[in-house]
């Protein structure tokens, strides 16, 4: 065990980054683009229901098969990362839209009018009361992403893309159980490890006693 | 309270609102409410009061008709500009859970972009006002409050600006009724005080409380279904022979006629 560990401490090391640098684009991505559309379906609730069922299709197509698909794309198809990271996004954006609408949605409605009547502009109301009450779920929907992405990630090496799949995808080949170890036990860190920390994150953001219907 | 021989502040013309399901919450609603007077709106829940109180500030837009303030038609300028120099007290839910009282309360000129210094004064000024210790309450939160103290934030909130202007939803519904009584003469006393400063409010006031209408108004407003069914001064509120005026009374009175009855 302890030479095992001596001859693939580097390549642990690299993978675990390159695992990282792949899921947290990908997540990131999906919060530049999934928070906007949850506030924009606020103010239009009449397209939640087709934009959420987009993201709910994505999310059931089997990963292995979207990697696949991806594959012949131009400019995507050139690069594994390019395709690993976009395919997470994809499977990201759902929990986070869904929390975001569903977030804002649920704040108790007399204090939206309220703010409106004293007098704040649209933006004043969104920045200084719906973000900050909604805050705790917008980022338990990034969490719920984060895990999901860590552990798909795994499979993105299917395809080339690198990360701790790849340990896992030789040691499947060579039905070498410390190589699958290798490359599952630091994806389940990872994945706890940032649970964990948006766990703390989304409580230090829970307002006192929201305002919430 | 002597009537002001000013312009209306508040005025509406035919005023009617349709809902988008067709329902008519105000039928040529004609009010003039004079300029540092109290009015109270008076009416059963779904009578329409609150809509009416809500064309004031645009919260809602009439249908027809043309709503005025100070003698400008409203519907033609800035909505948020409008609901600024308007104060705007409602029921207890009003305020922000996750604003400290002292930002609670200077929201407005927050929105303002006033310069901090100057919220930070004014804020204590008004806790005073209120009756509220800012050295004790201007760090907490709405929840670490009492009901009657959480109005009182309400009312130094719609005060802030000093505007000319307040409306009042239910303001003091959802209050016991001593803590109620005493939050009637902490606004009576307050709009007394600035009156006397020459800071005079126009306060219109829907309230299903004939009670708190005949305390603080001196002229009462009795919607029934969008109409003004009665539009009388407060003195002569209970002499009135307008059919909908005595039933109002008659349900205001029945507990004390009925025990008076009993006893008898």
């Amino acid at each position: 065990m302890g030479s095992f560990l001596a001859a693939h401490a580097a390549e642990i090391g690299t993978l675990t980054l390159e695992h990282l640098w792949l899921t947290g684009s990908a997540t990131l991505i999906a919060a530049l683009i999934g928070i906007p559309t949850g506030i924009l379906l606020t103010r239009h609730p009449g397209w939640a229901k087709p934009v959420l069922g987009v993201a709910n299709v994505l999310q059931t197509i089997p990963s292995l098969a979207l990697f696949g698909f991806l594959l012949p794309l131009p400019w995507l198809g050139e690069s594994a990362a390019r395709i690993a990271i976009i395919a997470l996004t994809a499977y990201a954006l759902l929990p986070i839209i869904r929390n975001t609408y569903a977030g804002i949605q649920g704040i108790d409605p007399a204090i939206s009018d309220v703010a409106k009547a004293i007098g704040m502009s649209n933006m004043q109301r969104l920045v200084k009361v719906e973000l900050p009450l909604s805050a705790a779920f917008i980022l338990a929907g990034l969490r719920t992403a984060t895990v999901i992405c860590v552990g798909i990630a795994t499979i993105a090496a299917a395809v080339g893309a690198g990360g701790l799949g790849e340990l896992i995808f030789r040691g499947v080949a060579s039905v070498d159980n410390q190589l699958v170890l290798a490359g599952a036990l630091p994806a389940a860190g990872l994945a706890l490890a940032a649970d964990g920390l948006l766990g703390l994150l989304e409580k230090w953001l829970r307002v006192p006693s929201a305002g919430r219907a | 309270m002597p009537e002001p021989a000013h312009n209306p502040a508040i005025e509406l013309h035919d005023v009617s609102f349709l809902t988008q399901q067709g329902r008519l919450l105000l039928d040529r609603i004609r009010l003039a409410i004079a300029a540092g007077t109290t009015v109270a709106i008076l009416g059963r829940s779904g009578s329409g009061k609150t809509t009416l109180l809500r064309t004031v500030n645009r919260m809602i837009e009439p249908t027809s008709g043309e709503v005025l303030v100070e003698g400008k038609p409203i519907g033609r300028g800035d909505p948020i500009a409008l609901r600024r120099s308007i104060g705007y007290v409602v029921q207890e839910t009003g305020l922000f859970p996750h604003f400290r009282i002292e930002r609670n309360i200077g929201i407005v000129l927050e929105l303002q972009n006033r310069p901090k210094d100057e919220i930070h004064a004014r804020t204590r000024e008004l806790m005073a006002m209120v009756g509220l210790d800012p050295k004790q309450f201007a760090g907490r939160y709405p929840h670490q409050l009492s009901g009657g103290q959480r109005q009182r934030v309400g009312l130094a909130r719609a005060l802030a600006a000093d505007p000319p202007i307040l409306l009042m939803d239910e303001p003091f519904g959802a209050l016991d009724p001593l803590t109620r009584a005493e939050m009637q003469d902490v606004l009576r006393e307050l709009l007394a005080r600035l009156n006397k400063a020459r800071l005079p409010k126009t306060v219109l006031l829907v309230t299903h409380d004939l009670d708190e209408a005949m305390y603080l108004a001196s002229r009462i407003v009795l919607i029934e279904e969008g109409r003004v069914a009665a539009d009388l001064p407060s003195a002569n509120f209970l002499d009135s022979e307008i059919p909908s005026v005595r039933q109002y009374a008659k349900a205001v009175h029945r507990g004390l006629d009925a025990a008076t009855t009993r006893q008898a």
